[in-house]
């Protein structure tokens, strides 16, 4: 699956994460910026939770920007997979 | 090819997502927001407690802002609880301070607050972003760890940090509280000292116009009195709210200490006249059952005479039938002594659970105070010398007995159920002037049935602000 549009999903608010999606040439590979509040403990693991989904949804090709304030897991996994589902055209809502 | 979504979870994330258009609608003005939230970990993120600390917290985090002259924009404020929790977010109107103070100043405080950990205040800037002075909180639960490294390790059982974040505020709460009541206790004994000498006019007694049969004292001596005793009613109602003994009558040595401190406090602010020796007695009494009967969600009428009594025991015998020392005989002893029963005074009242308060005077204010919603000079002149009246009728004052006599206290007595009997009537201006004429006449002052009054006046009120009556 690669995904289409520029999507994003999720907030700035408080243990929340702003995942933002830009489409990429088929074969460009997988690109993870992550910015977050707790960057120095779990950058590793959030990247991990990150592409996890992405391994998930069969995505292998796309550049995904997230900024972190401080989420939890199962809200990293959500807002991942909204924002993939978006960038696919599967589901409507673009914030 | 879904991985599936947790059902609670996209309520929680949609919830967040209204939240973040609700600040993003305020940041279009480019104002800086601010926002209060508690945390909780697990669901659900509201339930009644975790409301009600909510309330409690956001008034106390309102009165800090604006303490500090950081001001929100009313029509701005949004409050509400949804999935995400209890939820409140305003603008800030222009302020002296940068969204990095207010944050600042936010963040001390959460830390000064005793459950600061489990407040959020967020503050975003004019350009949206979240400010964030890098400061990490410690775990709530576990006191030692960073709380975003416990959380997102899930090192501690959600059902565990529940309990204990419940517990804390319950006590929380539970203190809130009893400061609460112990306040309004002592503002009530203190308004009805005040309206006791403000009643006008009144046979014999002090009130805002004269001194009644009175000469060491006037309306001010009385202002300067109750002044004194005041501040110190609160600490009689923090005794009684947190006495846990098992018997009250373990309270009376303490209780008694501070009331001889009241009365030392009162004869320095009336050059040592006797105003209020025998409200302190009575009040005192009155405010520290109250206190102990509402610190246990379980105050009647019947429980506090009841407690009154068991409290007092057999109080006539043990302080008027035998000297306490050898010194010269007080008013009281010598009372007891030639007048028996009727020469109990104050202590008879006491020990028979305060009839005069209970069932003469408490009826008539009930009658007269229920269907007001605000009780004026006027609706308490009315009431309160109603109630005067039927505690006089019935007091045997062993004041005026010892000072004129059993005929004289009497013919008061008669004089007042004259009153009483003609109370809705045209003759009563008249009745009531003879009852004055005759006070002043035979230089006599009710003042036990004042004190009485005042009682009364209290428990009314405790009644009636206090007492959950569903």
């Amino acid at each position: 699956m690669t995904p289409k549009f520029k999507a994003q999903a999720g907030t700035f608010e408080s243990s929340d994460i702003m995942v933002l999606i830009e489409p990429v040439d088929e074969g460009t590979g997988r690109q993870v910026d992550l910015s977050s509040t707790v960057m120095l403990q779990f950058e590793e693991d959030i990247k991990a939770t990150i592409n996890q989904v992405l391994d998930a949804m069969n995505v292998g090709h796309v550049h995904l920007i997230a900024k972190d304030k401080g989420a939890l897991t199962p809200t990293i996994k959500a807002r991942v997979e909204t924002a993939i589902k978006r960038s696919l055209g599967i589901q409507e809502g673009t914030l | 090819m879904t991985i599936g979504m947790d059902k609670s979870i996209e309520e929680l994330l949609l919830a967040k997502d209204r939240r973040s258009e609700l600040r993003m609608q305020r940041l279009e003005k480019g104002c800086i927001t601010l926002s209060f939230n508690l945390n909780i970990p697990g669901l659900p993120k509201s339930n009644e407690s975790f409301h009600a600390f909510f309330k409690t917290c956001l008034s106390e985090l309102q009165k800090y802002l604006l303490s500090h002259r950081i001001v929100t924009n009313k029509d701005t404020i949004h409050c509400e609880t949804d999935t995400a929790g209890d939820f409140f977010l305003a603008e800030i109107i222009d302020s002296d301070y940068s969204a990095i103070q207010i944050k600042e100043l936010c963040e001390i405080f959460e830390i000064e607050h005793p459950l600061g950990r489990l407040l959020d205040v967020d503050v975003v800037d004019e350009k949206g972003e979240l400010v964030s002075s890098g400061k990490a909180k410690t775990c709530f639960f576990c006191n030692e760890a960073p709380a975003i490294y416990c959380m997102r390790t899930q090192a501690h059982d959600y059902a565990a940090m529940r309990t204990k974040i419940e517990s804390e505020i319950f006590k929380y709460q539970a203190s809130n509280k009893r400061q609460n009541i112990c306040k309004q206790l002592a503002i009530l004994a203190t308004q009805s000292l005040l309206h006791e000498v403000a009643l006008a006019p009144k046979p014999g007694l002090v009130d805002r116009f004269n001194e009644g049969s009175h000469t060491d004292m006037d309306f001010s001596t009385f202002l300067n009195s109750t002044a004194a005793l005041s501040i110190s009613f609160q600490k009689i109602a923090d005794f009684g709210y947190c006495f846990s003994g098992d018997n009250l009558k373990e309270a009376l040595p303490r209780l008694r200490l501070i009331g001889l401190e009241i009365e030392d406090d009162m004869f320095a602010e009336t050059h040592g006249v006797n105003t209020h020796k025998g409200a302190i007695f009575l009040l005192g009494f009155s405010i520290f059952v109250s206190a102990y009967l509402l610190s246990k969600d379980s105050f009647t009428n019947d429980k506090f005479v009841s407690l009154i009594q068991d409290m007092n025991g057999d109080l006539v015998a043990r302080e008027l039938g035998k000297k306490l020392d050898l010194g010269k005989e007080t008013h009281g002893e010598a009372c007891y002594r030639r007048f028996g029963k009727m020469g109990q005074g104050i202590r008879g009242e006491i020990q028979a659970g305060m009839p005069c308060v209970f069932k003469k005077a408490l009826p008539i204010l009930h009658e007269q105070f229920d269907t007001e919603e605000i009780l004026n000079d006027k609706i308490l002149n009315k009431g309160l010398t109603c109630a005067l009246l039927a505690i006089i009728s019935n007091n045997d004052d062993s004041n005026i007995l010892y000072r004129k006599g059993v005929e004289v206290l009497q013919k008061l007595k008669d004089k007042a159920s004259s009153c009483l009997l003609e109370f809705k009537s045209e003759k009563f201006e008249s009745t009531y002037n003879d009852l004055i004429a005759f006070c002043e006449e035979k230089r006599i002052s009710p003042g036990g049935s004042a004190d009485l009054m005042a009682v009364s006046y209290f428990m009314y009120r405790v009644n009636r602000r206090l007492v959950n009556h569903d």
